[in-house]
This record gives C-alpha cells, structure tokens and sequence, in this order.
C-alpha cells in the first residue's frame, strides 16, 4: 500500500509505504518510531513558519511529523529521522531565490534538536530531483533519483 | 480552495489561446513553416495535489520570472517540454540542438505569454532572462512553487499543442503566481465574466 504525500503535506501510517515525489530543492523528512513502528513523512518547501502551522514549512513539518506519531502513542524516545532533498534542480540558474535548499536543512537540523530526535541517515544537496519511499514498518528509506539510480538510507 | 466558474476557465483558456498564438507566429515566421499552436485545457491546481498534473518523468523545462513592478507582484511562467527531443527534430531537424532550440522556444512562449497577461490585466510585467533546466517535471515546478508558497496555495496549468502538420506535441505551461498576483487574476476574470 503506498500513500502519497503532496508537495507541503505530512502523513504518519503504521504501515506501507509513505511516498513523496518530485523533491526538488524541498525537503523530505521521514520520523521512524521504533517502537511502535510507525512512521511519518513530510515534504516541506520553506525553512521558517510564519506562524501558520502546515507542512509546507520545514521548522512545523518536523513538528507536526512528530506529534502526529505522538498521537498514535509514539514517543520521542524512540523516534530517529532521516533527511532527504536540498538539490540544486537549475543548471542556469539567473533566478537569484531559487536557492533555499541550504536554509532547509540548517532549520530541519535546528528543529529536530530542540525535540531531541537524531538525524540517523541523509542524502541532501546534488542536482538531480528524488522521490521517496518510506517503510514505515521498519523504517528504511529508498531514494529514487530522477536518472534512475537508487540508495536506500 | 479556489474554484473557478465556466466563464472563468473560459476567459483563462482564451487568456492562454492568446499567449499561444503570438507564439506561434512568431515560430512560424522564424522556422519559414506553419506552426499551429492551441491551449485545449486549463485548470487551477492546489500546491499538494500537484503530483496529479506533473508526471514523474524528465522534462526540459524553462522558467521566468515575471514581475510587476509598479504594484509589487511577482509570479514565474514555468514552460515544461515532455517530449524535448521530438520537438528539437520537428521544429529545426536536428535533434543534437536539444538545449538551444528548448530554451529559444520556452523564451518565445514566455514572452507571448507574458504579454498576453500583462494586456489582460492591464499592467506592465517585466521577464527575467530564463533558468533551465533538466529533471523530473514535478520536482522542476516544486522548486518554482517553493518561490511562492509562504502565501499562496494555487498554480495554473495551461495545457498547450504545438502542431506541425500531423505531428502533435504535448508542452505544459505554468503560471505561479504569487497571492496578490493571483487574486487580480482571478479579479480582472470575474470582471470579464
């Protein structure tokens, strides 16, 4: 069973497969709850909320990630999260804001420390767009590049 | 949620007709054949439901930025090429000239398309130089909706063919506008509808 997750959107299940397409310059933050096996996905745009609480932003994303485990009698323990995206899509790049890829990551870095989750694994940067599957039973995460290749984090 | 009524579709499919058509003047008159190009389809698509329109598969895609100035409201045209190689073949047979023939095309689009918008609004919309570039379609406009998503949740999809003959050629394209840019839209619509 896959279930999709939209471009600034986060969804948890405790089982199948969370999966998100077209990664860009955005980022993919996947929460593993050991324990009670479950995971969340998130594909957030921006670094920093401006007080609206969607996934569209990495700093709530990761909240919301976390807490919707919570919800399912997660607990913060034992949640791990592995990071992918942040790649640099434009090869004549003349647009000046299309780089917001770095700014991602140094919030998603910030916010996970402040809930004391631990980055266990990521694939960030490069130039070729991703789509994710996240397992959420176990919490392996496959990448899939847009030339084809693959790496499992 | 932003739904349009019938007039409105029609009044952006007409929006896009026009776009198109200086296009394709303009190609005609460059290559020295007939190129016909049309807009069957346009829709308005929600940020996270954008993986229904954009597939997962490579595209070349060339993308402006457009600026109004005198109001302060920006918004990207982003032009997607599905099937690059074919277009590079019909338009200027040779397909190893993929990269500058795309680029010239989604230049030649954009600017017709930013001139269309600019008189139906009524407003002056300054193009940046166009970014390329080469990946899946859907993680190219995720970037671009990146631009404009603090506030604004919508896109619209001008879905375009460009014939040549026989031959029918699927290109997407985009306008991301940001909130207030699209709000006149929507606006400068209700008035014409």
């Amino acid at each position: 069973m896959e279930i999709i997750v939209g471009i600034g959107e986060a969804k948890f299940s405790k089982s199948g497969i969370l999966k998100t397409i077209g990664l860009g310059s955005c980022l993919g933050i996947a929460i593993y709850e050991s324990k009670i096996k479950a995971g969340a996905l998130a594909h957030a745009m921006l670094p920093k909320s401006n007080g609206l609480k969607t996934a569209k932003f990495v700093d709530s994303a990761v909240s919301i990630a976390i807490e919707s485990l919570e919800g399912i009698s997660g607990n913060r323990k034992n949640m791990v999260a592995k990071i992918a995206g942040g790649a640099q899509i434009f090869k004549h790049l003349t647009l000046e804001s299309l780089k917001i890829g770095d700014r991602n990551i140094e919030v998603v870095r910030d916010t996970l420390r402040e809930y004391g989750v631990r980055i266990v694994s990521e694939d960030t940067g490069g130039s070729l767009g991703r789509t994710l599957y996240f397992f959420v039973n176990d919490g392996r995460l496959l990448i899939r590049y847009s030339n084809g290749g693959e790496l499992w984090i | 949620m932003v739904d349009l009524k019938v007039e409105e579709i029609d009044a952006l499919r007409e929006l896009g007709n026009i776009g198109v058509a200086h296009a394709a003047t303009s190609l005609s008159m460059m290559l020295g054949k007939m190129i016909d190009m049309s807009v069957p389809n346009v829709l308005i698509a929600k940020i996270s439901e954008l993986h229904k329109y954009f597939e997962d598969q490579i595209v070349v895609g060339v993308v402006t930025a457009l600026e109004d100035v005198e109001n302060g409201r920006t918004g990207y045209l982003y032009v997607s090429f599905p099937e690059a190689k074919k277009i590079a073949k019909l338009l200027i047979e040779d397909p190893e000239l993929v990269d500058s023939t795309i680029m010239e095309l989604g230049n030649i689009l954009s600017s017709s398309f930013c001139n269309a918008i600019a008189d139906l609004l009524g407003i002056m919309l300054i193009p940046s130089p166009p970014s390329l570039a080469e990946d899946t379609s859907i993680a190219i406009v995720e970037v671009i909706v990146a631009q404009i998503a603090e506030k604004s949740d919508n896109v619209i999809v001008f879905e375009t063919e460009l014939k040549e003959k026989e031959e029918a050629i699927k290109i997407l394209v985009t306008l991301v506008p940001d909130e207030k840019f699209l709000d006149y839209i929507l606006k400068m619509l209700g008035m014409l509808g």
